[in-house]
């Protein structure tokens, strides 16, 4: 127990004392989650807008791959990203391996599927009104699809935070993509399993309240969205 | 002018069919209501009349144009439907109204006053800056009605809109509608179930009834009151009737021509509590079913094929008795 009130007074000093590899690490991480979440978000809401809103040949498919999809394992999606942008990889030549960028483009892999569906599940679950409202008031397929998105936003606010606390808590695609090179491409995940191999037990722990008060705060603001709306 | 002309119409929802029009033609600048109890198909009929769903057979034609898949989305913009529970969108009651203007692409700057005019022409000046999902039933349907009153339709098509309204809502949407269709020349066509407000608004009827489309009055609709010396019973100008169940309030009873059968004399052991004597004065054959109207002091009707009427032997000006379930009875 004293060891554990130890750790926890010295992570406190290392954020309090802006530790300058602690925080460097806390940015890389915040940087790669927003632009993978923001990108995933900026293809998934769409897309879920036209899988939930439209009727298709293979749609269940679709369902069926998506759902498949959300529980794919980091380390799979890891390792297929780093099968293609390898040095050997189809995509070697872009050099994305071990930087930032091949980060987004796991991250963005791993969220796409989550932001999808659950903005699927969001706009599924309005009001069937809402489109026959849409369509008899003259609205064409994106006017009613920007409509039917507003009614459900809640539903794909959550679906963005969710994109977000998976790609900003994983660490597969993170370790294996962007190698854990100090001040470039290490994360706050890879440097916690880092240090804590290491000993270093108190470095981990900061970042990991850091890790827990973003998770805190994201869905703070996620309801008090809802309780001004109310 | 007519609005709709609708031949051998076939409506249908989920592939099942609901009901067939045979011809009606609905006029211009005219209110017409489509009169029928719940379930008889006329929401689906004004589905099809407001272009949200395709007919599963016949023919449509809109002011003259016949309506096809080409045509349709083009018409639909010329005719606004009116939901008994309408939707409004979680915005401000200015955003509801003037929702359909921006999706037509009407400059922002030209929205703001003929919301306002919708709004003036439901009573409800000044609420367009309120929550739409803090509104009262009565004023969330009199928003969705300026909400299609804005776009200046052609057509209005009323899905029982006032049904669950209080007496005060009803008459100002019913008020609105009359005005508009008055003043603006516009046509609407009205579903209800309610025979008082076909007369107030001053409405040609068509019923819904038997999957069918017919012109007139629905049949075997009795206005009256419970009899309070009699538990259960029913009476109207010339008819006591026994209803199951028989709620306290209820002005009207509703028995469908199918239910009713007919005999000659009255039946000497049924467990049906209303026999009522009367003459034939009326028998109209339709495909293999006969349409029979007995007069019991008012009018009843009963459907009964070609070879029962031909075996009970009936004939117009002979007597027949009429005899239903009290719980074939529908009271509201």
């Amino acid at each position: 127990m004293d060891y554990l009130l130890r750790s926890a007074a010295a992570a406190w000093g290392l954020l309090a004392g802006f530790d300058p590899e602690v925080w460097t690490v806390v940015w890389t991480s915040v940087r790669v989650s927003v632009t993978s979440a923001a990108l995933a978000s900026a293809v998934g809401i769409p897309l879920g807008a036209a899988i939930g809103l439209g009727r298709f040949p293979g749609r269940r498919g679709v369902l069926l791959v998506l759902n498949t999809l959300m529980a794919l394992p980091t380390v799979v999606v890891g390792l297929l990203l780093y099968g293609l942008i390898g040095r050997q990889g189809p995509l070697g030549t872009w050099g994305l391996l071990f930087t930032p960028a091949g980060i987004v483009l796991g991250e963005f892999v791993l969220a796409l599927p989550i932001v999808t569906n659950l903005v699927v599940a969001a706009v599924e679950g309005l009001d069937p009104r809402v489109w026959t409202t849409c369509r008899s008031l003259g609205g064409g397929p994106v006017a009613s699809a920007r409509a039917a998105l507003w009614e459900a936003r809640f539903g794909v606010l959550a679906a963005v935070v969710a994109g977000f606390g998976r790609v900003l808590g994983e660490v597969g695609v993170a370790m294996m993509l962007g190698g854990n090179i100090r001040g470039f491409t290490r994360t706050m995940t890879t440097a916690i399993a880092l240090e804590t191999s290491k000993g270093e037990f108190e470095l981990g722990l900061a970042l990991g309240s850091v890790l827990l008060a973003a998770a805190f705060g994201v869905n703070a603001v996620l309801l008090f969205a809802r309780g001004r709306a109310r | 002018m007519t609005a709709y002309r609708l031949e051998r119409l076939a409506v249908g929802h989920g592939g099942r069919p609901v009901c067939r029009v045979d011809r009606l033609e609905i006029p211009a600048g005219r209110i017409t209501a489509l009169v029928g109890a719940n379930g008889a198909g006329k929401t689906t009929l004004l589905e099809v009349l407001a272009f949200l769903r395709p007919p599963q057979g016949g023919t449509v034609r809109f002011f003259g144009e016949p309506v096809d898949a080409a045509s349709r989305d083009r018409c639909r913009l010329e005719a606004g439907l009116l939901l008994q529970r309408p939707y409004l969108f979680d915005r401000t009651v200015a955003d509801n109204v003037g929702w359909g203007l921006a999706a037509r692409g009407v400059p922002r700057r030209d929205r703001a006053g003929r919301v306002a005019r919708a709004l003036a022409a439901v009573g409800l000046e000044g609420f367009g800056g309120r929550r739409a999902a803090r509104l009262s039933g009565g004023e969330a349907q009199r928003v969705a009605l300026a909400r299609l009153l804005v776009l200046s339709p052609r057509v209005l098509l009323l899905d029982e809109p006032t049904n669950h309204l209080d007496a005060a809502s009803r008459d100002r949407i019913e008020a609105a509608v009359a005005r508009w269709v008055r003043d603006e020349g516009g046509t609407a066509v009205w579903a209800t179930h309610d025979p008082h407000q076909v007369r107030r608004v001053g409405a040609t009827v068509w019923r819904v009834e038997d999957g069918r489309v017919r012109p007139g009055e629905p049949d075997n609709v009795f206005r009256g009151e419970p009899d309070p010396a009699r538990p259960g019973a029913f009476v109207t100008g010339g008819l006591r009737l026994f209803v199951h169940p028989l709620p306290a309030g209820a002005r009207c009873v509703e028995i469908s021509p199918r239910e009713v059968v007919l005999a000659r004399e009255d039946p000497p052991s049924s467990s049906a509590r209303n026999r009522l004597r009367g003459t034939v004065v009326r028998a109209e054959v339709s495909g293999d079913e006969v349409w029979v109207t007995l007069d019991c002091g008012e009018p009843v009707v009963a459907v009964v094929t070609r070879p029962s009427w031909e075996r009970l032997g009936l004939t117009v000006g002979g007597p027949a008795v009429a005899v239903f379930k009290a719980t074939a009875a529908r009271a509201y």
